[in-house]
């Protein structure tokens, strides 16, 4: 897959205590680990590296007030998930004592001692060689499973052929549970998902598929990581509905995600018409198949 | 001593007097524009769950000052990434020098200062309504004050000036 990676590390730079931004200025960054007491860390295209900074209290303190804009209320629902999504679509993950309610439900976070900034990657183009498989004679895209083990890519391609297919023309409506396609921030999609979109953020995916169904009278409905017995039956009632899925699922291989029964009745039945398979083998985004899932019953 | 002098002193201090009547006077209603303006903070973060930079300019804009440019000099300096109590502290200094706020009115905001956005929603409600209460508390206070002094300090600073003036001769 082709990659022209915009990390956006300026933008982020500012959220930085003063003394960090110098030495991290002209960092080349995919991810960066900051623990409490501990040397901060970056991951780059290169791995890992260790820089020579140690973490403070203090440190940890100004960057929640500074990702959370000093207003941790406004964050509450994705505090719940542990993360937080800033303007540009990146993404802070938390690590702290969890807070439980009455039900044993997570309800927050304190005494944060750890942070994960990963910063969102924009692909534009990455679906480019894939499309011409991936779309009927009339332009409209097949019912599309994309599957990718974590970090394989899933997600960025998912995103372009978002684009693609709603700056074609179509209308596209993203249910966007963990803020991850769209990396809205405050409601606006940070990252190009294309003219013809809209997202419903932060939204849980059965409802949320149903609820723009209703609501939104999309062409192409595009979720993320389907797996529970509600994502399924709400993909069933989109397909009735006539509009397109796309849609993607954890996985190494279509064997390890057929091994999960909601997955396995979806493809038993032929309801995705185009898979998709990526690995981490060459780097994320390596294309192992495209084309009609094979499934024998 | 000539009769401009006398003039002069009478001047000063029939000043004197209405501007401390006119303090009376204005402390009631700034008082009442930041209670509202708290009550408005409570809709933008409990119900809108907007973050506080951004709800303290919304506050700012249907307040007249000084209320208003305590909102929105806070605002900004979260925006900026300025500590809240910090930035809270600021606004605070600005209505310790421009508005009629006495010092137990800045106290009751400075308390609620401490605790702006560091907890969730139904925590930041609890806070931001104590706030409102002391406020109508002090308002009550303002009022009757007002009522009690207002009045008089517009006829007391003349009347010192005469006073002073039937001494002097």
């Amino acid at each position: 897959m082709d990659k022209t990676i915009d990390t956006e590390w300026t933008s982020l730079l500012r959220f930085l205590p003063g003394p960090w931004r110098e030495e991290l200025r002209d960092l080349l960054c995919f991810e960066l680990r900051i623990r409490d007491g501990r040397p901060l860390q970056s991951v780059g295209p290169s791995g890992g590296s260790v820089h020579a900074i140690t973490v403070t209290s203090a440190d940890i303190k100004h960057l929640v007030a500074a990702f959370s804009q000093s207003s941790l209320y406004a964050f509450e629902e994705e505090l719940k998930q542990g993360y937080i999504t800033l303007p540009g679509g990146h993404r802070v993950g938390f690590a702290g004592k969890a807070l439980l309610d009455s039900d044993g439900k997570v309800r927050g976070l304190k005494d944060i001692s750890g942070i994960c900034l990963r910063v969102a990657r924009s692909v534009l183009g990455c679906a480019d060689r894939l499309l011409p498989a991936l779309l009927d004679q009339y332009g409209a895209p097949y019912h599309l499973l994309l599957v990718s083990p974590p970090q394989g890519g899933k997600t960025t391609l998912l995103r372009d052929i978002a684009r693609q297919v709603s700056d074609g023309g179509k209308r596209v409506c993203i249910v966007d549970e963990r803020s991850e396609i769209a990396g809205c921030y405050q409601g606006r999609p940070q990252l190009d998902v294309g003219m013809f979109t809209d997202v419903l953020d932060g939204c849980p995916k059965a409802q949320g598929m149903l609820m723009a169904l209703r609501a939104l009278s999309p062409e192409v409905l595009v979720t993320d990581e389907i797996g529970r017995t509600e994502d399924v039956l709400a993909i069933e009632e989109t397909l009735n509905a006539g509009v397109r899925v796309l849609a993607t699922a954890h996985g190494a291989n279509l064997q390890e995600v057929t091994k999960r029964p909601q997955i396995r009745d979806l493809m038993e039945r032929q309801l995705f018409q185009r898979i998709i398979i990526l690995s981490n083998r060459a780097g994320p985004g390596t294309v192992e198949f495209v084309g009609a899932p094979l499934i024998s019953r | 001593m000539s009769g401009a002098c006398f003039g002069l002193i009478l001047y000063a201090s029939t000043m004197v007097g209405l501007i401390i009547a006119k303090s009376y006077r204005d402390r009631p209603r700034q008082l009442q524009s930041i209670r509202t303006g708290i009550e408005m903070l409570v809709t933008e973060i409990v119900y809108a769950a907007t973050p506080l930079s951004v709800a303290l300019e919304n506050v700012s804009q249907s307040q007249a000052k000084p209320a208003a440019e305590f909102f929105a000099l806070t605002g900004r300096g979260i925006a900026e990434f300025m500590p809240v109590r910090q930035s809270w502290a600021m606004g605070l200094a600005y209505l310790q020098t421009s508005s009629a706020l006495l010092w137990a009115d800045l106290e009751a905001l400075r308390l609620l200062g401490e605790v702006l956005g560091v907890s969730n929603r139904d925590d930041q409600e609890r806070h931001l309504l104590l706030a409102c209460r002391r406020l109508e508390a002090l308002y009550a206070n303002a009022v009757e004050e007002a009522a009690r002094n207002e009045r008089m300090w517009q006829f007391l600073g003349i009347l010192i000036g005469v006073v002073v003036v039937i001494v002097i001769l």
